[in-house]
């Protein structure tokens, strides 16, 4: 019958996974870069594109493995092109192109976004489409008018900051260790978020969203508190850094629920979802829930696994193209950036 | 020169003022803290060059954005080094073709970049923004010329 192998390395992870023909996720292996890149304090280009060399055979043979398939039943590649750390791509993107090369099959060359944006549709085939779909991560925060697959309007992007830019750089600020968001996530809970406010960003017009000005007040309220953040330690952190962080999260989560509301009201849609690796905030999915509650819309947010990088959503969104045989040509480049086309801006009100 | 940046008004005229006297193919280290102003300085320099400042989004997560315009024959690069640790190789960034390039170059948190920033024979601004008192600062201070050839 035959299987996809899929690859995504475009930032830190390594990940292949191997589909069947109906989308079925056979095996979905990731190799995390964290530990290679904690001591540093941050992303290294060289060591990401090092890891990748070094993880991608045995991420492969892992694959494989717990697919229980070998590579002669290996009948597609597909890969993230971009966008991403070039570097990175590259790794992946010329690992999947010359297996398609040498096993004479199809290679499909897969956006990243695009890639994110159908994951709610891996584990809920039957959301019905126009969708919107929220995609929030560590580098994108957009707003998707899903058509039907392969058919996106760009609803709304962000003026300055990623939403999980946001949260990793105040939880850097309070002396969080690398990654922040996962952690910002998890003392938000021990803490009140009503103890610090916060003005929602104002856009004139559009459903844009703004987290620099949020992040701008947290320095603010930070530096008139006068307090110093301890070195960090996950068991006893201060009440007061709980209460600080909660009350962000809250206005993050605010301004993304406000601005996909908004949107919910203008677009016909028949579905919601939210996808990307901030779908993983708890805050988050509890207020999408409700969102999608209040409008009487039936929503899908996939498993934590589905909402960081992972090469399954990369698979799931070349699926259409291996049925149809429109394969990508193997002379395409990766791409480090991505434009979309907007939706029209018309607001009635 | 030293400017109280009062109001994102006075930000946006600092930008105007700067890109009047821009060639376009300088190297501008933007420095400072955590929520100084940098990417919004950006926005505005961009748009005063006459890009679309919609386009213009904090690097930060992707490290190199670039600018383009269908009317500008040059675009600019737009980086963001806070996410790599000191000292960490810049090789796979490309940042030596980046620099060999005729666009112009922002680099916001570009302490990780210090040594290959010095070895640039571009003509080299340094942006500092400073925040102190809930007031914020823009330090503009020109560290090389062009060596005449």
């Amino acid at each position: 019958m035959g299987y996809l192998l899929a690859v995504e390395t475009s930032c830190d992870d390594t990940s292949i996974a191997v589909l069947d023909r109906d989308g079925i996720v056979r095996s979905s292996v990731v190799s995390s870069q964290l530990a290679a890149h904690a001591p540093f304090g941050g992303v290294v280009p060289e060591i990401a594109s090092r890891e990748h060399l070094r993880n991608i055979i045995p991420v492969l043979d892992a694959a494989l493995k717990e697919a229980g398939i070998d590579m002669r039943e290996v009948k597609a590649t597909a890969s993230t092109m971009g966008p991403g750390l070039l570097g990175s791509l590259l790794v992946g993107f010329s690992f999947a192109k010359t297996t398609a090369h040498a096993l004479k099959v199809p290679f499909y060359g897969v956006n990243h976004i695009e890639a994110h944006l159908l994951s709610p549709w891996i584990e809920n085939r039957s959301l019905p489409f126009p969708a919107l779909v929220l995609v929030v991560s560590g580098g994108h925060s957009h707003i998707f008018y899903a058509e039907k697959e392969g058919s996106y309007l760009l609803v709304s992007a962000t003026r300055d900051d990623a939403a999980g830019e946001a949260f990793d750089k105040v939880g850097k600020k309070l002396g969080l260790p690398y990654p922040q968001g996962p952690l910002v996530d998890k003392i938000a809970r021990t803490g009140d978020s009503k103890a610090y406010k916060y003005t929602m960003p104002r856009m004139k017009k559009g459903f844009d969203f703004s987290f620099s000005g949020l992040k701008t007040s947290f320095v603010d309220k930070l530096g008139k508190s006068g307090l110093t953040p301890p070195v960090f330690d996950e068991n006893n952190v201060p009440g007061w850094m709980a209460d600080m962080l909660a009350s962000f999260e809250k206005a993050v989560v605010d301004h993304l629920i406000d601005r996909t509301e908004r949107a919910v009201n203008i677009f016909k849609a028949r579905s919601l979802a939210l996808a990307g690796g901030v779908a993983a905030n708890t805050l988050l999915r509890q207020r999408f829930a409700e969102l999608a509650g209040n409008y009487r819309l039936p929503f899908s947010v996939p498993p934590l696994k589905y909402c960081t990088d992972n090469a399954a959503m990369v698979g799931f969104s070349a699926l259409s193209r291996w049925r149809s045989w429109a394969p990508t040509e193997l002379e395409r480049d990766a791409f480090p950036t991505a434009a979309w086309k907007r939706a029209e801006m018309k607001e009635s009100k | 020169m030293k400017l109280e940046l009062k109001t994102i008004a006075a930000t946006k005229k600092a930008a105007r003022e700067l890109a009047r006297g821009l060639s376009g193919n300088e190297l501008l280290l933007l420095s400072g803290e955590l929520a100084s102003g940098k990417t919004t300085f950006t926005k505005f320099l961009a748009e005063a060059l006459g890009f679309n400042p919609d386009e213009v989004s904090s690097p930060s997560f992707t490290i190199v954005n670039r600018y383009s315009s269908a009317k500008k024959p040059l675009g600019i690069y737009h980086l963001d080094l806070y996410r790599l640790a000191n000292g960490s190789s810049l090789e796979p960034l490309g940042l030596e073709h980046i620099l060999g390039s005729d666009d112009l170059v922002a680099v916001e948190w570009p302490e990780a970049g210090a040594k290959i920033f010095e070895r640039s024979p571009r003509n080299t601004l340094l942006l500092r923004f400073e925040l102190s008192g809930g007031k914020r600062f823009l330090t503009v201070e020109r560290l090389k010329r062009h060596p005449s050839i």
